[in-house]
């Protein structure tokens, strides 16, 4: 018996003793993780856990957000005028020009602290550019900015590659809607379309707008607006204000679902109410970079402003011009002559401006006529090329010619030809003859107006703006024969129209344009008939010169100093 | 004797049975703190999506339709609020409400009673421009606040501010 009893009570005391070992320590376990509840940790690890996380990544969030906002800040500050200088290393912005928002500099950034909320914890934004070194050549100033928010200990950084907008990226823009304007026939826009439909006093779109385009269901080959690209085709105005025609028998009918691959390459519908974009009402950008920071000559003739005997400026032409006739010479015609006409007095000037990027230097040449022959005062040779403004502070009666070659070396280009010329804001330019690319010259028998049938440009083809208030084709030519086919080769901006003269009476013929085409009011160049003959004056074959995208005529105006986006990042750091 | 051999003792079963039982409870008890936590995890992620959401709503809209009329148009906002009727000079101030325009009610569960979006657009101060004495704000704040109830009736809130300046990207 004894055996026995002694094994019963050794059994019940070791469960006893487990027992109460085992809840102690799940006690402990599970008091434990009470204890520590809201911290990593415990039975309630997975509650935790996820909203730890959950508050990481709204921090992670609101840094990315702060960064975000330091980014667009920078872009208004750039779009403010805020940068003067181009350094060629890392700078804040308040370095390079303007004071930064009130921000201070710190470390190389500006650095500022936005509260996230109106009693919520402030985060920080650092902000720094990288300009290009190219920025003091190129048509278009590039820049990198990097913006660093910070939050509650969580860092993100973006950087962003800007360049500057150009007004030049349009095929066509208009600031006003065109007065009863059909877009119709064979009428194809190969870039990208904004019509502002603005009133006449420029401070609202005009609600009495209204644009007709005449549409076909033919799928691409009836798309009027072929450029597959952003902004293919926007307008300030509103759906309502664009008539739909149907080609077929005239009835309104606006495109909607798969019909818009008939009208838009892009086979979206047009963007509406986009904000407009404000076209410039002066000529200052052009008229300071011809005069490369010296002073402004008095006196009637044409000048290249000079350092010493280094060319600093781009051409300069004091007064009216009767007269600007442009031809291309030598090894592949890569030199560019002008030669531009004025009257002083009773005196006739004759200054011939000789460009050549090949040798790098700049011949200018004056010449007078009283009445007795020209007289020519010795040549002024300059080391160095302008920087392709061609400024006029009066009109310009008189414009044709060819217009050099880039130099190549292979297909690569070396040195370009690459001119805007630009009246005063209140001054106009008529062209009588054609304006065309040496390399695309498909007939030149007639020395005033040059002919080309291409489409596009190509690389080592020179690049051409012209910016003023009133484009004209004229209806003669300089020689006097009727100017039926004209060529230009240029993307025009005028701050009033661009049209042809006497476009109801003067003969019928085509208007090629290769270029852009951007004016305050769309101008008349011909009249048709309901078939589409035309029975007077210019038929217009529109071509968008695509180089404009990525490298526009020199100094040609921006939208109102706005950048473009290139390309937008989250990165893991700054570039130093 | 063999029946009683193999059987447990009293004392074993009461242990037993309060083991359990306090195991039980004290698991029971940690339950609902794990249910809240991931509650309100998840309620503070969508509060924050919400944000993020509305932020860029307000971005498209662009700085010329930071206004009433503009806002509730493009469904931003519920109504007009107290924002301003036109705001082309970013002077403007004022708030509106996108409980209803963003559906918050789905959002957040049934005890979170009150859940509400608010936005707040002010000019950015520091973006003050004085020409020929008139005063401009090519900047604009805009502050975004969620506010919802918790499973224990408390307000939980997440905001944030960007800056919406009127120039454009293009």
């Amino acid at each position: 018996m004894k055996p026995v009893i002694r094994k019963r009570t050794n059994r019940g005391m070791a469960l006893a003793a487990a027992m109460g070992i085992l809840l102690m320590i799940l006690a402990v376990l599970v008091l434990g993780a009470l204890a520590t509840a809201g911290a990593r940790g415990g039975l309630t690890s997975t509650g935790d856990s996820a909203l730890s996380s959950a508050r990481k990544r709204n921090e992670v969030q609101t840094a990315q957000n702060l960064a975000d906002s330091g980014m667009r800040l920078t872009l208004q500050w750039l779009s403010d005028g805020g940068m003067i200088s181009n350094p060629l290393t890392a700078k804040a912005p308040s370095e390079l020009g303007t004071p930064f928002f009130g921000a201070t500099l710190a470390g190389g950034y500006n650095v500022l602290t936005l509260p996230q909320g109106p009693t919520g914890p402030a985060g920080t934004i650092k902000v720094r550019l990288y300009p290009y070194a190219s920025n003091d050549v190129q048509n278009r100033r590039l820049f990198v900015a990097e913006s660093v928010g910070s939050f509650s200990g969580a860092t993100q950084t973006i950087r962003m590659a800007l360049v500057e907008g150009s007004f030049a990226r349009y095929a066509f823009f208009s600031d006003h809607a065109p007065t009863n304007w059909w877009v119709a026939g064979n009428t194809r826009f190969n870039g990208p379309v904004h019509i502002n439909g603005l009133n006449a006093a420029g401070t609202g779109v005009d609600p009495a707008a209204t644009m007709n385009i005449l549409w076909d269901t033919a799928g691409a080959t009836s798309q009027i607006f072929g450029y597959n690209g952003p902004g293919s085709f926007t307008t300030s105005l509103s759906a309502s204000q664009l008539n739909w025609h149907y080609q077929s028998n005239g009835n309104l009918w606006t495109p909607s679902g798969g019909y818009w691959a008939s009208v838009t390459a892009t086979g979206a519908s047009p963007d509406f109410e986009v904000p407009p974009v404000k076209m410039p009402v002066v000529t200052t950008k052009q008229h300071d970079a011809a005069l490369g920071g010296t002073l402004e000559p008095t006196s009637i003739g044409v000048s290249v402003p000079a350092s010493g005997s280094s060319a600093v400026g781009g051409v300069f032409i004091k007064g009216d011009v009767s007269a600007m006739k442009l031809s291309a010479s030598g090894p592949n015609s890569t030199v560019q002559t002008m030669d531009i006409y004025q009257t002083d007095g009773p005196t006739q000037v004759r200054t011939t401006v000789t460009v050549d990027p090949g040798s790098n230097s700049t011949t200018v040449l004056r010449q007078t006529n009283s009445g007795s022959g020209w007289a020519a005062a010795p040549p002024t040779v300059l080391t160095g090329v302008p920087n392709g403004a061609i400024y006029s502070s009066g009109s310009i009666s008189s414009l044709s010619g060819i217009l050099a070659n880039n130099v190549m070396s292979g297909s690569t280009v070396v040195k370009t030809n690459d001119f805007t010329l630009a009246t005063a804001s209140d001054k106009d330019v008529q062209i009588t003859g054609g304006v065309v690319y040496a390399n695309q010259v498909s007939d030149a028998s007639n020395p005033n107006n040059p002919l080309s049938s291409a489409a596009q440009a190509d690389a080592s083809s020179g690049t051409f703006g012209i910016v003023t208030r009133k484009v004209q084709l004229a209806e003669t030519d300089a020689g006097g024969n009727p100017l039926t086919d004209v060529s230009v080769h240029a993307t025009v901006m005028a701050l009033d129209t661009f049209s042809a003269e006497n476009p109801t009476t003067r003969p019928s013929g085509n208007f090629k344009l290769l270029g852009g085409y951007i004016v305050k009011d769309s101008g008349t160049f011909g009249r048709a008939s309901g078939t589409g003959t035309m029975l007077n004056g210019l038929r217009v074959t529109r071509n968008f010169d695509s180089r404009n995208v990525t490298n526009p005529p020199p100094f040609f105006p921006s939208e109102e100093n706005a950048f473009q986006v290139i390309s937008y990042q989250r990165v893991g750091g700054p570039l130093e | 004797m063999k029946r009683s051999k193999k059987a447990f003792t009293m004392l074993e079963v009461v242990l037993a049975i309060v083991f359990f039982t306090m195991m039980t409870l004290l698991i029971a008890a940690t339950l609902p703190m794990a249910t809240r936590s991931s509650r309100q995890s998840s309620d503070t992620v969508q509060a924050s999506s919400l944000l993020l959401h509305k932020i860029d709503q307000l971005q498209g809209a662009t700085y010329a339709r930071l206004n009433a009329p503009d806002l509730e148009n493009l469904k931003i906002v519920d109504d007009a609020g107290t924002l301003p009727a036109a705001n082309l000079d970013g002077t403007g101030s004022g708030g509106a409400s996108f409980t209803v325009a963003d559906n918050l009610r789905a959002f957040f569960p049934d005890y979170s009673a009150q859940p509400e979006g608010r936005v707040e657009i002010a000019p950015y101060l520091p973006s003050q421009k004085v020409v020929a004495s008139v005063v401009t704000y090519p900047v604009v704040q805009a502050t975004v606040t969620v506010t919802w109830k918790d499973s224990r009736r408390q307000v939980r809130s997440v905001s944030m501010r960007a800056l919406l300046p009127k120039a454009k990207l293009q």
